[in-house]
């Protein structure tokens, strides 16, 4: 576990207030009489970077898609911020895995920031650029892009209006290996020096185990939930990935 | 030539409907509806078809707008049902529009009699819906310009478009109903066989020289204004459809585009 000291730095960094609060309470979702999703419960809090592990099949998608709102599902989100106001309507910050821009469409990276009403010269976006390092692309067309910068730019994206909860889908599925650790740092700086709940959906065991907080390993029912490690060395974890001694 | 009433008519028409094909020809590239606008062209025989046995006049535009919005919000309803591959089902349900519409025509008297609707005819142009025309004209451009954003984020990832409360759905319907209608604005004078034609080669013309958003849309509109008066000076000096005319015009500017751009590189 030659990577748990990189872990520990990233949590003593912590600058959140860590008040604000997200339960997701007993959601389950049924099509056509088949279960996806079954009595699913996750307690979060602002600066926790909470990482969803599962199968294929496992319904991280669905349950991604439910607490945008996007799929019928019973269960409630609630959010409570700092100042204890509860709401059932947290504003969240959608992360997509890729996006589907034709190459040679001439949409700039400027002007995709602009119709998400992004104002780069306001003191909290001037920062959010600031941590994504996006400031040379903002001429570049979208179609140009490689994966690591197209995801930094919808990080961007997902940051207006200001999220409560940033959820990410697969971030680094169209990534490579440099991208892959300068997309995870970034999602670190922001838990950092944002009140966010982060919540991120990945097949990447590995980059999990070093950047969560908590892991929630989920087979349409939550499996196992608790830090990395108590996850990693789960019997439900070796049973659903079938290890026999994981190395992480 | 200007000195003849339907070359007027035919100007102010043209000038009524080029900024349009210009405007949405951007988004129909952007958010790959080219397919979709070709079907929604030929569907317009059955909408005339349909105004026919209603007893209303072919170059009366208000059944085939009618017809294709409701054809548009099918289409749209259909797509979206059959995820991926909906291009099936849209050519089946387009060319049973056709053959309908056929039938129909040929009820009324034979093909012969409506194959100026292929390819269009400067005569079908009727003063007095030139002005009905330019105030649709202008509240297509305002919407065009009201919506356009959400259209641009949908074709980036239609999940990050409804994360934002913005429903592809919607605007998908809005979009094609606003394709629908210009399609049958301008029936009477580009024809049905090459009115999609209008929606995808001022976008790719534009796509190839321009750096942003902005550019795109103005250069796509220029240039499609300019091109299509252009096309149709030249049907009047050579007595050619100008449909016909003014799509060559802007597929000889998209080659030499093609060209200066590639000998760039």
């Amino acid at each position: 576990m030659e990577n748990n000291s990189e872990r520990k730095i990233h949590i003593a960094k912590h600058n959140s207030c860590g008040l604000c609060c997200v339960k997701i309470n007993n959601i389950s979702v049924k099509i056509d009489n088949r279960i996806i999703l079954d009595d699913i419960n996750i307690h979060m809090h602002c600066g926790e970077i909470t990482c969803i592990i599962g199968p294929n099949g496992a319904g991280k998608s669905t349950l991604l898609k439910s607490i945008l709102g996007m799929t019928k599902h019973t269960g409630s989100i609630s959010y409570l911020n700092k100042n204890d106001d509860i709401t059932s309507k947290p504003i969240i910050g959608y992360v997509p895995q890729k996006i589907s821009v034709e190459k040679n469409i001439p949409i700039s990276v400027k002007d995709v920031l602009n119709i998400a009403k992004i104002d780069i010269n306001n003191n909290v976006y001037k920062k959010v650029i600031d941590i994504l390092k996006i400031s040379d692309l903002l001429n570049k067309k979208m179609g140009e892009l490689s994966g690591g910068e197209v995801q930094k730019v919808l990080i961007a994206l997902a940051m207006n209006p200001f999220p409560d909860i940033l959820l990410f889908d697969e971030p680094i599925a169209n990534i490579d290996r440099i991208g892959i650790t300068q997309v995870y740092k970034i999602i670190s700086t922001l838990r950092e020096n944002f009140d966010i709940a982060i919540i991120v959906v990945s097949h990447d065991l590995e980059s999990m185990y070093n950047y969560a907080d908590n892991v929630i390993l989920m087979d349409k029912k939550v499996l196992k939930q608790g830090s990395p490690k108590e996850v990693y060395d789960s019997d439900e974890f070796k049973k659903v990935f079938e290890v026999g001694d994981i190395n992480v | 030539m200007f000195e003849y009433e339907f070359m007027q008519n035919a100007m102010i028409l043209i000038l009524i409907i080029s900024p349009l094909f210009g405007l949405l020809s951007t988004m129909v590239l952007n958010n790959r509806l080219a397919y979709f606008s070709d079907a929604l062209g030929h569907s317009a025989y059955l909408g005339i078809g349909i105004g026919l046995l209603l007893g209303i006049a072919t170059n009366n535009v208000l059944p085939v707008v009618i017809f294709s919005v409701l054809f548009a919000v099918l289409l749209v309803i259909i797509k979206r049902r059959y995820g991926e591959a909906p291009d099936t089902v849209i050519g089946i349900i387009a060319s049973i529009s056709v053959a309908v519409g056929i039938i129909i025509l040929t009820g009324f008297g034979g093909l012969q009699k409506f194959s100026q609707l292929l390819v269009g005819d400067i005569l079908l142009v009727a003063q007095n819906q030139l002005l009905p025309l330019a105030i649709l004209a202008i509240i297509l451009i305002i919407i065009f310009l009201l919506i356009y954003k959400k259209l641009v984020l949908i074709s980036v990832d239609e999940s990050l478009a409804k994360s934002k409360n913005i429903s592809p759905v919607l605007y998908e319907i809005i979009f094609t109903s606003m394709v629908a209608i210009t399609v049958a604005m301008s029936i009477n004078i580009v024809g049905i066989l090459l009115v999609s034609a209008l929606f995808i080669l001022p976008g790719a013309i534009s796509k190839m020289i321009s750096k942003n958003m902005k550019q795109y849309i103005i250069i796509s509109t220029i240039s499609c204004i300019i091109l299509s008066v252009i096309g149709l000076i030249v049907s009047y000096y050579f007595s050619i459809p100008t449909g016909a005319s003014i799509v060559v015009c802007l597929g000889i500017v998209y080659i030499m585009t093609l060209l200066l751009v590639s000998f760039k590189r």
